[in-house]
Protein backbone atom coordinates (compact mmCIF):
# COMPACT_ATOMS: atom_id res chain seq x y z
CA UNK A 1 0.00 0.00 0.00
CA UNK A 2 0.92 3.06 -0.74
CA UNK A 3 1.15 6.17 1.04
CA UNK A 4 -1.35 8.31 -0.45
CA UNK A 5 -4.08 5.01 -0.03
CA UNK A 6 -3.09 4.71 3.39
CA UNK A 7 -3.50 8.32 4.27
CA UNK A 8 -7.43 7.61 2.45
CA UNK A 9 -8.14 4.98 4.64
CA UNK A 10 -6.91 6.60 7.92
CA UNK A 11 -9.28 9.34 6.83
CA UNK A 12 -11.89 7.41 6.05
CA UNK A 13 -11.48 5.34 9.01
CA UNK A 14 -11.69 8.04 11.65
CA UNK A 15 -14.12 10.29 9.61
CA UNK A 16 -16.52 7.22 9.99
CA UNK A 17 -15.81 6.48 13.40
CA UNK A 18 -16.49 10.29 14.36
CA UNK A 19 -19.93 10.33 11.93
CA UNK A 20 -20.92 7.08 13.30
CA UNK A 21 -20.96 8.22 17.01
CA UNK A 22 -21.78 12.77 16.66
CA UNK A 23 -24.12 12.15 13.94
CA UNK A 24 -25.78 9.00 13.02
CA UNK A 25 -26.74 7.31 15.99
CA UNK A 26 -28.22 10.69 17.12
CA UNK A 27 -30.40 10.96 14.20
CA UNK A 28 -33.25 8.51 15.94
CA UNK A 29 -33.84 6.62 12.76
CA UNK A 30 -35.93 3.40 12.98
CA UNK A 31 -34.45 0.40 13.89
CA UNK A 32 -30.57 0.06 13.82
CA UNK A 33 -28.36 2.87 13.57
CA UNK A 34 -27.03 3.30 10.03
CA UNK A 35 -23.34 1.48 10.65
CA UNK A 36 -21.12 4.03 8.29
CA UNK A 37 -17.91 2.14 9.83
CA UNK A 38 -18.81 -1.31 8.76
CA UNK A 39 -19.88 0.27 5.07
CA UNK A 40 -16.02 1.75 5.11
CA UNK A 41 -14.65 -1.62 5.65
CA UNK A 42 -16.72 -3.16 3.49
CA UNK A 43 -15.72 -1.14 0.53
CA UNK A 44 -12.25 -1.18 1.50
CA UNK A 45 -12.36 -5.27 1.04
CA UNK A 46 -14.19 -4.29 -2.53
CA UNK A 47 -12.30 -2.44 -3.93
CA UNK A 48 -8.34 -3.63 -2.86
CA UNK A 49 -9.28 -7.04 -1.82
CA UNK A 50 -9.34 -9.41 1.42
CA UNK A 51 -6.14 -8.39 2.70
CA UNK A 52 -6.66 -4.79 3.11
CA UNK A 53 -10.53 -5.57 4.14
CA UNK A 54 -9.14 -7.11 7.05
CA UNK A 55 -6.75 -4.66 8.43
CA UNK A 56 -8.94 -1.69 7.57
CA UNK A 57 -11.67 -3.94 9.88
CA UNK A 58 -9.75 -4.65 12.45
CA UNK A 59 -8.21 -1.07 12.40
CA UNK A 60 -11.51 0.19 12.99
CA UNK A 61 -13.37 -1.71 15.11
CA UNK A 62 -10.41 -0.99 17.53
CA UNK A 63 -11.37 2.48 17.00
CA UNK A 64 -14.98 2.02 17.50
CA UNK A 65 -14.27 0.12 20.67
CA UNK A 66 -12.01 2.69 22.06
CA UNK A 67 -13.71 6.07 21.29
CA UNK A 68 -16.43 7.06 24.32
CA UNK A 69 -19.27 5.96 24.46
CA UNK A 70 -18.02 2.36 23.91
CA UNK A 71 -18.54 0.22 26.79
CA UNK A 72 -19.10 -2.94 24.62
CA UNK A 73 -16.13 -5.43 25.23
CA UNK A 74 -12.82 -4.34 23.49
CA UNK A 75 -11.32 -6.55 20.93
CA UNK A 76 -15.41 -7.21 19.44
CA UNK A 77 -15.98 -5.02 17.10
CA UNK A 78 -12.71 -5.50 15.90
CA UNK A 79 -13.16 -9.08 15.64
CA UNK A 80 -16.09 -8.76 13.88
CA UNK A 81 -15.29 -5.93 11.04
CA UNK A 82 -12.22 -7.86 10.23
CA UNK A 83 -14.19 -11.25 9.29
CA UNK A 84 -16.61 -8.74 7.52
CA UNK A 85 -13.72 -6.54 5.51
CA UNK A 86 -12.27 -9.86 4.85
CA UNK A 87 -15.06 -11.73 3.34
CA UNK A 88 -16.10 -8.74 1.35
CA UNK A 89 -12.58 -8.91 -0.43
CA UNK A 90 -12.58 -12.73 -1.36
CA UNK A 91 -16.12 -12.30 -2.68
CA UNK A 92 -15.36 -9.35 -4.50
CA UNK A 93 -12.50 -10.83 -6.04
CA UNK A 94 -13.86 -14.08 -7.22
CA UNK A 95 -16.79 -12.09 -8.85
CA UNK A 96 -15.03 -9.63 -10.44
CA UNK A 97 -17.04 -7.00 -8.13
CA UNK A 98 -20.15 -7.32 -10.06
CA UNK A 99 -22.50 -5.03 -8.32
CA UNK A 100 -25.78 -6.84 -7.83
CA UNK A 101 -23.61 -9.50 -5.91
CA UNK A 102 -21.38 -6.73 -3.80
CA UNK A 103 -24.53 -5.54 -2.71
CA UNK A 104 -26.40 -8.99 -1.79
CA UNK A 105 -22.46 -9.39 -0.21
CA UNK A 106 -22.98 -6.54 1.60
CA UNK A 107 -26.67 -7.03 2.66
CA UNK A 108 -25.84 -10.54 3.77
CA UNK A 109 -22.35 -9.59 6.18
CA UNK A 110 -24.52 -6.44 7.94
CA UNK A 111 -27.34 -8.78 8.96
CA UNK A 112 -24.22 -11.51 9.97
CA UNK A 113 -22.97 -8.91 12.02
CA UNK A 114 -25.66 -7.99 14.00
CA UNK A 115 -26.23 -11.79 14.50
CA UNK A 116 -22.63 -12.38 15.54
CA UNK A 117 -22.67 -9.07 18.15
CA UNK A 118 -25.70 -10.29 19.78
CA UNK A 119 -24.55 -14.26 19.84
CA UNK A 120 -21.06 -13.24 21.01
CA UNK A 121 -22.81 -11.07 23.83
CA UNK A 122 -25.27 -13.57 25.29
CA UNK A 123 -21.55 -15.65 24.63
CA UNK A 124 -19.90 -13.56 27.00
CA UNK A 125 -22.75 -12.91 29.65
CA UNK A 126 -23.80 -9.24 28.67
CA UNK A 127 -27.51 -8.50 30.13
CA UNK A 128 -28.05 -6.08 27.54
CA UNK A 129 -28.50 -8.10 24.64
CA UNK A 130 -32.45 -8.98 24.18
CA UNK A 131 -32.99 -11.27 21.20
CA UNK A 132 -36.41 -9.93 20.53
CA UNK A 133 -34.94 -6.83 19.14
CA UNK A 134 -32.36 -8.94 16.93
CA UNK A 135 -34.28 -9.51 13.69
CA UNK A 136 -35.63 -6.14 13.47
CA UNK A 137 -32.05 -4.37 13.90
CA UNK A 138 -30.53 -6.74 11.32
CA UNK A 139 -33.11 -5.97 8.75
CA UNK A 140 -32.59 -2.02 9.24
CA UNK A 141 -29.34 -2.58 8.93
CA UNK A 142 -28.86 -4.59 6.29
CA UNK A 143 -30.94 -1.75 4.79
CA UNK A 144 -28.97 1.21 5.55
CA UNK A 145 -25.64 -0.25 5.01
CA UNK A 146 -26.66 -1.40 1.63
CA UNK A 147 -27.77 1.93 0.63
CA UNK A 148 -24.69 3.65 1.80
CA UNK A 149 -22.65 1.37 0.48
CA UNK A 150 -23.44 1.79 -3.09
CA UNK A 151 -22.55 5.37 -2.39
CA UNK A 152 -19.35 4.68 -0.88
CA UNK A 153 -17.66 1.74 -2.87
CA UNK A 154 -17.91 3.70 -5.78
CA UNK A 155 -16.22 6.69 -4.38
CA UNK A 156 -13.48 4.61 -2.53
CA UNK A 157 -12.83 2.97 -5.98
CA UNK A 158 -12.67 6.46 -8.28
CA UNK A 159 -10.37 7.85 -5.44
CA UNK A 160 -8.24 4.76 -6.14
CA UNK A 161 -7.96 5.24 -9.69
CA UNK A 162 -7.79 8.87 -9.52
CA UNK A 163 -4.51 8.27 -6.57
CA UNK A 164 -2.68 5.67 -8.92
CA UNK A 165 -4.34 4.51 -12.03
CA UNK A 166 -2.02 2.24 -12.71
CA UNK A 167 -2.77 -0.36 -9.80
CA UNK A 168 -6.22 -0.65 -10.38
CA UNK A 169 -8.07 -2.46 -12.05
CA UNK B 1 -2.15 -19.39 -5.11
CA UNK B 2 0.29 -17.47 -3.05
CA UNK B 3 -1.91 -14.52 -3.40
CA UNK B 4 -5.10 -16.29 -1.75
CA UNK B 5 -3.35 -17.81 1.25
CA UNK B 6 -1.60 -14.37 2.35
CA UNK B 7 -5.15 -12.75 3.40
CA UNK B 8 -6.30 -16.05 5.28
CA UNK B 9 -2.32 -15.81 7.36
CA UNK B 10 -3.28 -12.43 7.81
CA UNK B 11 -7.00 -12.39 8.91
CA UNK B 12 -6.24 -15.47 11.25
CA UNK B 13 -3.53 -13.49 13.02
CA UNK B 14 -5.96 -10.01 13.83
CA UNK B 15 -8.61 -12.81 14.74
CA UNK B 16 -6.22 -14.16 17.27
CA UNK B 17 -5.28 -10.45 18.04
CA UNK B 18 -8.78 -9.73 18.84
CA UNK B 19 -9.56 -12.61 20.92
CA UNK B 20 -6.91 -11.70 23.45
CA UNK B 21 -8.01 -7.95 23.47
CA UNK B 22 -11.33 -9.63 24.69
CA UNK B 23 -9.63 -11.99 26.89
CA UNK B 24 -8.05 -9.69 28.73
CA UNK B 25 -10.80 -6.91 29.05
CA UNK B 26 -13.23 -9.75 30.63
CA UNK B 27 -11.14 -10.15 33.41
CA UNK B 28 -9.71 -6.81 33.55
CA UNK B 29 -11.23 -3.89 35.42
CA UNK B 30 -11.28 -0.32 35.20
CA UNK B 31 -7.57 -0.05 36.62
CA UNK B 32 -6.01 -2.73 34.51
CA UNK B 33 -3.79 -2.46 31.37
CA UNK B 34 -6.92 -1.89 28.92
CA UNK B 35 -8.86 0.77 30.95
CA UNK B 36 -5.46 2.92 30.80
CA UNK B 37 -5.39 2.74 27.35
CA UNK B 38 -8.86 3.36 27.18
CA UNK B 39 -8.45 6.47 29.69
CA UNK B 40 -5.69 8.08 27.17
CA UNK B 41 -7.72 7.09 24.17
CA UNK B 42 -10.83 9.11 25.56
CA UNK B 43 -8.88 12.36 26.24
CA UNK B 44 -7.74 12.12 23.00
CA UNK B 45 -10.91 11.33 21.03
CA UNK B 46 -13.01 12.96 23.31
CA UNK B 47 -11.90 16.67 21.85
CA UNK B 48 -12.29 14.88 18.16
CA UNK B 49 -16.00 14.34 19.27
CA UNK B 50 -16.60 17.32 20.64
CA UNK B 51 -15.51 18.93 17.27
CA UNK B 52 -17.42 16.37 14.81
CA UNK B 53 -20.36 16.93 17.43
CA UNK B 54 -20.81 20.65 16.80
CA UNK B 55 -19.96 20.52 13.04
CA UNK B 56 -22.84 17.74 12.22
CA UNK B 57 -25.10 19.61 14.90
CA UNK B 58 -26.68 21.85 11.78
CA UNK B 59 -27.57 18.14 10.10
CA UNK B 60 -29.15 16.96 12.72
CA UNK B 61 -31.57 19.94 13.24
CA UNK B 62 -32.16 18.96 9.56
CA UNK B 63 -32.92 15.32 10.17
CA UNK B 64 -35.03 16.06 12.85
CA UNK B 65 -37.36 18.32 11.43
CA UNK B 66 -37.77 16.09 8.85
CA UNK B 67 -38.39 12.94 10.81
CA UNK B 68 -40.76 14.39 13.96
CA UNK B 69 -43.73 14.73 11.97
CA UNK B 70 -45.37 11.67 10.97
CA UNK B 71 -47.78 12.93 8.53
CA UNK B 72 -47.23 15.57 5.64
CA UNK B 73 -50.02 17.20 6.86
CA UNK B 74 -48.59 17.09 10.69
CA UNK B 75 -45.12 17.99 9.37
CA UNK B 76 -46.76 21.63 7.58
CA UNK B 77 -48.63 21.93 10.68
CA UNK B 78 -45.65 21.22 12.74
CA UNK B 79 -43.76 23.91 10.29
CA UNK B 80 -46.31 26.43 10.65
CA UNK B 81 -46.99 26.63 14.44
CA UNK B 82 -42.63 26.92 14.08
CA UNK B 83 -42.71 30.11 11.43
CA UNK B 84 -45.60 31.65 14.67
CA UNK B 85 -43.24 30.87 17.38
CA UNK B 86 -40.52 32.45 15.36
CA UNK B 87 -42.59 35.38 14.22
CA UNK B 88 -43.69 35.70 18.04
CA UNK B 89 -40.61 35.44 19.87
CA UNK B 90 -37.25 36.33 17.32
CA UNK B 91 -35.67 33.80 18.92
CA UNK B 92 -34.51 30.47 17.19
CA UNK B 93 -36.90 26.98 17.94
CA UNK B 94 -33.53 25.58 18.75
CA UNK B 95 -31.88 27.96 21.10
CA UNK B 96 -35.97 28.36 22.83
CA UNK B 97 -36.12 24.38 22.96
CA UNK B 98 -32.51 24.87 24.45
CA UNK B 99 -33.72 27.40 27.04
CA UNK B 100 -36.56 25.64 28.57
CA UNK B 101 -33.97 22.72 29.05
CA UNK B 102 -31.52 24.55 31.11
CA UNK B 103 -34.25 26.33 32.99
CA UNK B 104 -35.91 22.90 33.87
CA UNK B 105 -32.29 22.09 35.01
CA UNK B 106 -31.69 25.10 36.75
CA UNK B 107 -35.03 24.59 38.73
CA UNK B 108 -33.83 20.86 39.97
CA UNK B 109 -30.75 21.41 40.99
CA UNK B 110 -31.85 24.97 43.10
CA UNK B 111 -34.98 23.01 44.51
CA UNK B 112 -32.93 20.16 45.32
CA UNK B 113 -29.57 21.86 46.21
CA UNK B 114 -27.71 19.68 43.86
CA UNK B 115 -24.50 20.94 43.12
CA UNK B 116 -23.85 20.44 39.29
CA UNK B 117 -21.99 20.63 36.59
CA UNK B 118 -23.73 21.46 32.87
CA UNK B 119 -23.18 19.70 29.93
CA UNK B 120 -23.69 18.48 26.72
CA UNK B 121 -24.24 15.47 24.84
CA UNK B 122 -21.89 15.09 22.04
CA UNK B 123 -22.07 11.02 20.96
CA UNK B 124 -24.12 8.05 21.08
CA UNK B 125 -23.72 4.56 21.02
CA UNK B 126 -24.52 2.52 18.02
CA UNK B 127 -28.21 0.72 19.11
CA UNK B 128 -27.22 -2.44 17.43
CA UNK B 129 -24.44 -2.64 20.58
CA UNK B 130 -27.57 -2.78 23.22
CA UNK B 131 -25.73 -0.45 25.36
CA UNK B 132 -27.62 2.72 26.11
CA UNK B 133 -24.45 5.10 26.94
CA UNK B 134 -23.80 8.58 25.71
CA UNK B 135 -20.61 10.54 26.15
CA UNK B 136 -20.64 13.83 27.84
CA UNK B 137 -18.12 16.92 26.93
CA UNK B 138 -17.27 17.75 30.58
CA UNK B 139 -14.24 15.34 32.41
CA UNK B 140 -12.31 15.39 35.17
CA UNK B 141 -10.66 18.56 34.99
CA UNK B 142 -14.33 19.88 35.31
CA UNK B 143 -14.32 18.26 38.59
CA UNK B 144 -16.32 15.06 36.94
CA UNK B 145 -15.65 11.59 38.10
CA UNK B 146 -17.34 8.17 38.30
CA UNK B 147 -20.34 7.33 39.94
CA UNK B 148 -21.86 10.49 39.78
CA UNK B 149 -25.84 11.42 39.45
CA UNK B 150 -26.45 12.66 35.68
CA UNK B 151 -29.81 15.04 35.62
CA UNK B 152 -31.30 16.37 32.50
CA UNK B 153 -34.53 18.45 31.71
CA UNK B 154 -37.12 16.13 33.45
CA UNK B 155 -35.60 14.32 35.92
CA UNK B 156 -32.70 11.13 35.97
CA UNK B 157 -31.06 10.39 32.92
CA UNK B 158 -27.94 8.35 34.17
CA UNK B 159 -25.03 8.03 35.87
CA UNK B 160 -20.83 8.68 35.10
CA UNK B 161 -18.69 5.62 34.43
CA UNK B 162 -15.96 6.02 32.68
CA UNK B 163 -14.27 9.62 33.05
CA UNK B 164 -11.24 10.95 31.03
CA UNK B 165 -9.51 14.51 31.35
CA UNK B 166 -12.18 16.16 28.71
CA UNK B 167 -15.10 13.97 28.41
CA UNK B 168 -17.11 11.17 30.61
CA UNK B 169 -19.29 8.25 29.55
CA UNK B 170 -23.03 7.91 30.90
CA UNK B 171 -24.97 4.87 31.34
CA UNK B 172 -28.27 5.84 31.14
CA UNK B 173 -31.39 5.12 33.26
CA UNK B 174 -32.98 3.31 30.23
CA UNK B 175 -30.02 0.63 29.91
CA UNK B 176 -30.75 -2.87 30.61
CA UNK B 177 -28.03 -3.00 33.28
CA UNK B 178 -28.84 0.29 35.29
CA UNK B 179 -30.85 -0.12 38.21
CA UNK B 180 -31.81 2.56 41.40
CA UNK B 181 -33.09 2.85 44.33
CA UNK B 182 -36.82 4.69 44.09
CA UNK B 183 -39.14 5.73 46.60
CA UNK B 184 -42.84 6.42 45.61
CA UNK B 185 -43.87 10.13 46.25
CA UNK B 186 -45.61 10.95 49.61
CA UNK B 187 -45.97 7.22 50.67
CA UNK B 188 -42.72 6.62 50.96
CA UNK B 189 -42.76 2.92 49.93
CA UNK B 190 -39.64 2.09 48.08
CA UNK B 191 -38.29 -0.30 45.49
CA UNK B 192 -36.04 -0.43 42.60
CA UNK B 193 -36.07 1.39 39.07
CA UNK B 194 -34.47 -0.54 36.25
CA UNK B 195 -33.76 0.12 32.64
CA UNK B 196 -35.32 -2.61 30.43
CA UNK B 197 -33.29 -1.61 27.37
CA UNK B 198 -36.51 -0.19 25.94
CA UNK B 199 -36.16 4.16 25.53
CA UNK B 200 -39.92 4.56 27.11
CA UNK B 201 -40.14 2.38 29.59
CA UNK B 202 -38.55 1.06 33.06
CA UNK B 203 -39.60 -1.39 35.60
CA UNK B 204 -40.32 -0.30 39.17
CA UNK B 205 -40.24 -3.22 41.60
CA UNK B 206 -41.88 -2.52 44.90
CA UNK B 207 -40.23 -4.23 48.15
CA UNK B 208 -43.21 -4.50 49.85
CA UNK B 209 -45.63 -6.84 48.55
CA UNK B 210 -48.97 -4.60 50.44
CA UNK B 211 -47.40 -1.65 49.64
CA UNK B 212 -49.90 1.18 47.94
CA UNK B 213 -49.01 1.00 44.03
CA UNK B 214 -51.03 2.74 41.33
CA UNK B 215 -50.92 4.04 37.86
CA UNK B 216 -50.08 7.99 37.95
CA UNK B 217 -47.70 7.21 41.41
CA UNK B 218 -44.80 9.13 40.54
CA UNK B 219 -41.09 7.73 41.65
CA UNK B 220 -37.97 9.86 43.03
CA UNK B 221 -34.48 8.23 43.52
CA UNK B 222 -34.23 7.29 47.26
CA UNK B 223 -30.36 8.04 47.04
CA UNK B 224 -27.67 6.14 47.33
CA UNK B 225 -24.68 6.37 50.03
CA UNK B 226 -23.07 9.27 49.67
CA UNK B 227 -25.01 10.06 46.96
CA UNK B 228 -23.06 7.63 44.95
CA UNK B 229 -23.91 7.02 42.37
CA UNK B 230 -27.41 8.49 42.71
CA UNK B 231 -28.57 11.28 44.92
CA UNK B 232 -31.81 11.35 46.74
CA UNK B 233 -34.87 12.77 45.55
CA UNK B 234 -34.40 13.27 41.66
CA UNK B 235 -37.51 12.29 39.62
CA UNK B 236 -37.49 9.27 38.07
CA UNK B 237 -41.13 8.81 36.34
CA UNK B 238 -44.48 7.57 36.96
CA UNK B 239 -46.49 4.67 37.14
CA UNK B 240 -48.42 3.78 33.76
CA UNK B 241 -49.33 -0.24 34.27
CA UNK B 242 -49.18 -2.30 37.64
CA UNK B 243 -48.79 -6.13 37.11
CA UNK B 244 -49.56 -8.25 40.15
CA UNK B 245 -51.76 -8.27 43.11
CA UNK B 246 -51.13 -6.91 46.52
CA UNK B 247 -49.47 -9.83 48.77
CA UNK B 248 -47.75 -11.16 45.58
CA UNK B 249 -44.00 -12.02 46.02
CA UNK B 250 -43.01 -9.05 44.14
CA UNK B 251 -44.79 -6.79 42.37
CA UNK B 252 -43.68 -4.90 39.41
CA UNK B 253 -45.07 -2.16 37.12
CA UNK B 254 -44.12 -0.27 34.15
CA UNK B 255 -42.55 3.34 34.45
CA UNK B 256 -42.42 5.87 31.61
CA UNK B 257 -39.66 7.93 32.71
CA UNK B 258 -39.39 11.57 32.67
CA UNK B 259 -36.53 12.06 30.59
CA UNK B 260 -36.76 11.46 26.92
CA UNK B 261 -33.37 10.06 25.92
CA UNK B 262 -34.26 10.04 21.94
CA UNK B 263 -33.84 14.01 22.60
CA UNK B 264 -30.93 14.26 24.96
CA UNK B 265 -28.97 17.39 24.41
CA UNK B 266 -28.37 19.24 27.51
CA UNK B 267 -27.91 17.87 30.94
CA UNK B 268 -25.93 18.36 34.04
CA UNK B 269 -23.82 16.31 36.45
CA UNK B 270 -24.33 16.61 40.20
CA UNK B 271 -20.90 16.96 41.63
CA UNK B 272 -21.90 17.49 45.08
CA UNK B 273 -25.13 15.94 46.36
CA UNK B 274 -27.81 18.06 48.78
CA UNK B 275 -26.84 17.82 52.55
CA UNK B 276 -30.71 17.37 53.10
CA UNK B 277 -32.62 15.11 51.47
CA UNK B 278 -34.80 17.10 48.79
CA UNK B 279 -37.93 14.00 49.48
CA UNK B 280 -40.21 14.86 46.90
CA UNK B 281 -39.84 18.15 46.35
CA UNK B 282 -37.97 18.78 43.25
CA UNK B 283 -40.58 16.81 41.36
CA UNK B 284 -43.30 19.16 39.63
CA UNK B 285 -46.09 20.02 41.63
CA UNK B 286 -49.35 18.09 39.93
CA UNK B 287 -51.97 20.22 38.05
CA UNK B 288 -54.80 20.75 40.33
CA UNK B 289 -57.67 19.47 38.43
CA UNK B 290 -58.58 22.26 36.05
CA UNK B 291 -57.15 21.83 33.37
CA UNK B 292 -55.66 25.29 32.98
CA UNK B 293 -55.09 24.83 29.39
CA UNK B 294 -51.26 24.58 28.60
CA UNK B 295 -49.49 21.75 28.40
CA UNK B 296 -47.09 23.33 30.98
CA UNK B 297 -48.68 22.13 33.77
CA UNK B 298 -47.71 18.32 33.26
CA UNK B 299 -46.01 16.21 35.57
CA UNK B 300 -43.33 15.17 33.18
CA UNK B 301 -40.90 18.19 33.69
CA UNK B 302 -42.63 19.92 30.56
CA UNK B 303 -40.55 22.82 28.97
CA UNK B 304 -41.85 25.19 31.61
CA UNK B 305 -41.19 23.37 34.97
CA UNK B 306 -39.71 26.01 36.70
CA UNK B 307 -43.22 27.89 36.39
CA UNK B 308 -45.32 26.00 39.62
CA UNK B 309 -42.39 24.85 41.61
CA UNK B 310 -41.88 27.87 44.07
CA UNK B 311 -45.61 27.51 45.24
CA UNK B 312 -44.29 25.06 47.72
CA UNK B 313 -40.25 25.27 47.63
CA UNK B 314 -38.08 27.88 48.73
CA UNK B 315 -36.30 29.09 45.97
CA UNK B 316 -33.97 30.93 46.17
CA UNK B 317 -33.19 34.83 44.38
CA UNK B 318 -36.91 36.07 45.67
CA UNK B 319 -39.29 33.54 43.84
CA UNK B 320 -42.64 35.75 43.21
CA UNK B 321 -45.69 34.60 45.52
CA UNK B 322 -47.82 32.19 44.74
CA UNK B 323 -50.93 34.40 43.15
CA UNK B 324 -53.21 31.06 42.12
CA UNK B 325 -52.27 27.60 42.86
CA UNK B 326 -52.15 26.47 38.65
CA UNK B 327 -53.05 29.94 36.85
CA UNK B 328 -49.20 30.97 38.85
CA UNK B 329 -47.65 28.78 35.37
CA UNK B 330 -47.32 32.45 34.32
CA UNK B 331 -46.11 34.39 37.11
CA UNK B 332 -43.18 32.92 38.09
CA UNK B 333 -41.50 32.22 34.27
CA UNK B 334 -42.34 35.68 33.42
CA UNK B 335 -39.28 36.32 35.40
CA UNK B 336 -36.89 33.35 34.26
CA UNK B 337 -38.03 32.96 30.42
CA UNK B 338 -38.46 36.12 27.98
CA UNK B 339 -41.49 34.38 26.27
CA UNK B 340 -43.75 33.01 28.35
CA UNK B 341 -46.85 32.66 26.60
CA UNK B 342 -44.96 30.98 23.41
CA UNK B 343 -44.28 27.26 25.35
CA UNK B 344 -41.98 25.13 22.66
CA UNK B 345 -44.47 21.97 22.28
CA UNK B 346 -41.18 19.85 21.34
CA UNK B 347 -41.10 17.49 24.38
CA UNK B 348 -43.22 14.68 24.13
CA UNK B 349 -45.08 12.57 26.91
CA UNK B 350 -46.76 15.82 28.14
CA UNK B 351 -50.23 14.16 28.44
CA UNK B 352 -50.80 13.99 32.43
CA UNK B 353 -51.96 10.07 32.64
CA UNK B 354 -53.47 9.59 35.63
CA UNK B 355 -53.81 12.59 37.72
CA UNK B 356 -57.66 12.38 38.29
CA UNK B 357 -57.14 8.83 39.67
CA UNK B 358 -54.80 10.32 42.24
CA UNK B 359 -54.40 12.90 44.96
CA UNK B 360 -53.41 15.74 43.97
CA UNK B 361 -50.10 17.32 45.56
CA UNK B 362 -49.88 14.60 48.16
CA UNK B 363 -46.81 15.61 49.89
CA UNK B 364 -48.02 18.96 50.94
Amino acid sequence: MTLGRLIVAVLAVVGAVLLQVTLLSRLGLPGATPDLVLVVVLAFGAVRGPTTGAGVGFAAGLLVDLIPPSLGYFGLTALLLAIAGYLMGVVAERTGGVVAISLITVALISVGLVFGRAAIGTLLGDPRVSWGEVPGLALTEAVYTVILAALVIPTLAAIDRFLEPRLSL
Amino acid sequence: MRESRRPRIILGVLLLIAFSFIAIDLRADANGPLGGVKKITGSVLGPMENTASSVTSPVRGFVDNLTSGGSKDEQIATLEAEIQRLRDSGASGDSQHRMSELNDLLRMSAVGQYRVVPAQVIGIGSSQGFARTVTLDVGQRDGISADMTVLASGGLAGRVVAVSSTSCVVVLLVDATASVGGRLEGAGEIGFVSGTGNESELEFQLLDPYGPLKAGDRIVTFGSKAGKPYVPGVPIGEVTEVSGTPGQLTRLAKVKPFVNVSTLDIVAVVVEPPRDNPRDSVLVPRPESSPSGSPSGSPSGSPSGNSSAPATIPVPAGSPAPSASTSASVTPSARSTPTPSTKPSTKPSTKPTGDGASPAASAR
